[in-house]
């Protein structure tokens, strides 16, 4: 799945988590640039994320992730086609 | 069930650093916006009394002690009883409704998203955050701090839903089910409607004319489905997303659970003219003590024998745990508790079963310390009275809790020692303070300038009383349902383990 992809989904699933149709995402967005995300809606992203692509992130993965950019790599590692 | 707090690791100081802000913050999980007044609509301030809360549990069906056991909640998450997040919904669409008046457009979607706990008896204020043809933005706020959020789209309902089928029924007056940690994933059935029909909606007039009284049962079943059948018991509803559907005269709203993850499960319903999903996070039980039996290998018989030991804060926790230390020893224990009686009593059981003595005083550290002791005349004490340890929206300082903490941890301290002198002028007294006074984590600052003020309040109390002698070793955190709140599963001690070598140097007199 290329990147391009990635992130018109992942666009989606933030729109929809954070409940703002403006959200912009790029590869160094983090919690800083938007404003309901915190550690709270953040379960409810990783979960959304699942969902949309099919995929199970574990908690060391999560843990792990620096930037959307990094969020994006683990998806294309995770997600076929 | 009802609003959410934050159970994971994690904190707006940590905002920028990283994707993930469990990465960061170890301690205190929760992030705080304060939020002000300018630009949002006042829909409406009140306060959720006791009254208002009970009827709601009983209209509802959902109580679960979060909500409605004063006793029980002190030892969870929330600490104090916490208002239905369906109870804020309907209160904040009702006073929506009534503000549009009778050419309000029709709702087809409400999604909700409960941030913080929202308290019985503290004031809050529903809000219209913004407003366009197409949706209609809530919150509720409280202490300034956003509770609950709200997005009420426009538009026509659907005509029809899928149905979920299959299960069993839960009838009113079931749960809250404990369902010990097992897996609830997949499970499906249905949620009658809390009867009689329409006497909830009653309470929410204009909510009613605008979505419907079945829609209002509706989200009535979805708080019970949460708080009593699934996840039940230790659960939390952290969030909803419904569309509105065409009413269908249901009794019943159907459901079926989803797949736990990273602590959350999802609940799909369908039924009573909505259709959607329920967020719901399952935080771990409260943290029970060990009975007495499983900790008779920490203490060798005899080993306290002779002592008489007056254990303050001795119905749960760490004084729980050293009450039947004590009397696995040997010693004649005597606990005590502010609002646990039934917790105190069954430490009591405990240790009589193990072949242990032990009694029960209740003790108030807000009251005179003289009117309460009466004739007891210990040779020993442990204080373990505790104040709330953290308050999830505390700030970085809070008067009240400081207050609050200085009240117990000094004050208290002080009056019981001088009172406990009286009748044993070599007391010797075990006051613990933490190690986390070198390095407190955020959300504990008041709780920890209270235990490093009563060290030196010990130490005063020595120089003022020579013959007493007071222990205030700093210990690590240990498994309490204190602790469990700050989510530090694999930073607690065990309690018992920690507090034997403190309970030695307290009765062996080193």
């Amino acid at each position: 799945m290329d990147r391009d992809a990635v992130f018109a989904t992942l666009t989606e699933v933030f729109r929809e988590v954070f409940f703002d149709d403006d959200i912009e995402i790029g590869e160094a967005t983090t919690a800083a640039d938007i404003a309901r995300w915190d550690s709270l809606s953040n379960i409810q992203m990783v979960l959304a994320v699942e969902r949309a692509f099919r995929i199970r992130l574990t908690a060391a993965q999560v843990s792990g992730l620096k930037d959307v950019g990094s969020l994006v790599t683990v998806i294309q590692g995770k997600a076929k086609g | 069930m009802t609003t959410r707090s934050n159970l994971d690791a994690g904190g707006a100081d940590h905002k920028g650093q990283s994707l993930c802000p469990m990465r960061k913050a170890t301690f205190f999980p929760y992030s705080v916006r304060r939020v002000p007044l300018l630009g949002c609509v006042v829909l409406g301030e009140t306060s959720f009394g006791w009254d208002e809360q009970m009827r709601f549990a009983r209209l509802s069906g959902d109580h679960n002690p979060i909500h409605v056991d004063r006793i029980a909640v002190r030892r969870t998450l929330p600490a104090r009883l916490v208002v239905h997040g369906v109870h804020l919904l309907l209160w904040s669409l009702d006073l929506l409704a009534g503000q549009l008046g009778g050419g309000r457009p029709a709702v087809s979607r409400i999604r909700a998203r409960f941030l913080r706990f929202t308290y019985v008896d503290d004031p809050v204020r529903g809000e219209i955050t913004s407003r366009t043809d197409g949706e209609i933005r809530l919150r509720v706020v409280g202490g300034g701090i956003v509770r609950a959020e709200f997005w009420i789209t426009l538009g026509m309902a659907a005509t029809s839903a899928s149905a979920i089928g299959g299960g069993e029924t839960y009838p009113p007056g079931i749960g809250p089910l404990d369902h010990g940690g097992a897996s609830i994933d997949g499970r499906r059935g249905q949620v009658s409607f809390t009867f009689p029909a329409g006497a909830l909606a009653a309470h929410f007039p204009d909510a009613k004319l605008w979505i419907g009284g079945e829609r209002i049962d509706a989200l009535a079943a979805a708080t019970r489905l949460v708080g009593m059948i699934y996840p039940g018991l230790h659960s939390l509803l952290g969030g909803l997303d419904v569309r509105l559907v065409a009413e269908d005269g249901a009794a019943a709203l159907p459901f079926e659970m989803g797949e736990q993850r990273h602590g959350q499960i999802d609940a799909t319903i369908s039924g009573g003219g909505i259709v959607g999903r329920l967020d719901c996070r399952v935080p771990r039980p409260p943290v029970a003590q060990p009975p007495s039996e499983a900790l008779r290998h920490l203490v060798a018989p005899g080993r306290y024998a002779g002592a008489r030991v007056l254990v303050v804060g001795g119905s749960r926790g760490v004084g729980e745990a050293s009450a039947k230390l004590l009397a696995l020893g040997g010693a004649e224990v005597v606990i005590t508790y502010r609002d646990g009686a039934e917790d105190a009593a069954a430490v009591t059981r405990d240790v009589a079963e193990a072949g242990g003595v032990c009694s029960v005083q209740r003790y108030d550290t807000a009251d005179p310390a003289e009117e309460q002791i009466g004739p007891i005349a210990p040779t020993h004490a442990c204080w373990f009275a505790t104040p709330v340890m953290v308050r999830p929206d505390a700030m970085p300082f809070d008067e009240e809790q400081m207050a609050a903490c200085r009240s117990v941890l000094i004050t208290g301290l002080r009056a019981f020692a001088s009172t406990i002198h009286s009748r044993r002028e070599d007391l010797r007294l075990l006051c613990p303070s933490m190690q986390w006074v070198d390095a407190p984590p955020p959300g504990l600052t008041e709780y920890l300038m209270a235990k490093a003020a009563g060290e030196v309040a010990a130490r005063s109390i020595e120089a003022m009383l020579p013959s007493i002698r007071i222990l205030t070793p700093r210990l690590p955190a240990m498994a309490t349902d204190q602790t469990a709140r700050l989510n530090l599963a694999s930073e607690v001690r065990d309690a018992a383990e920690t507090i034997v070598p403190h309970l030695d140097r307290l009765i062996g007199g080193c």
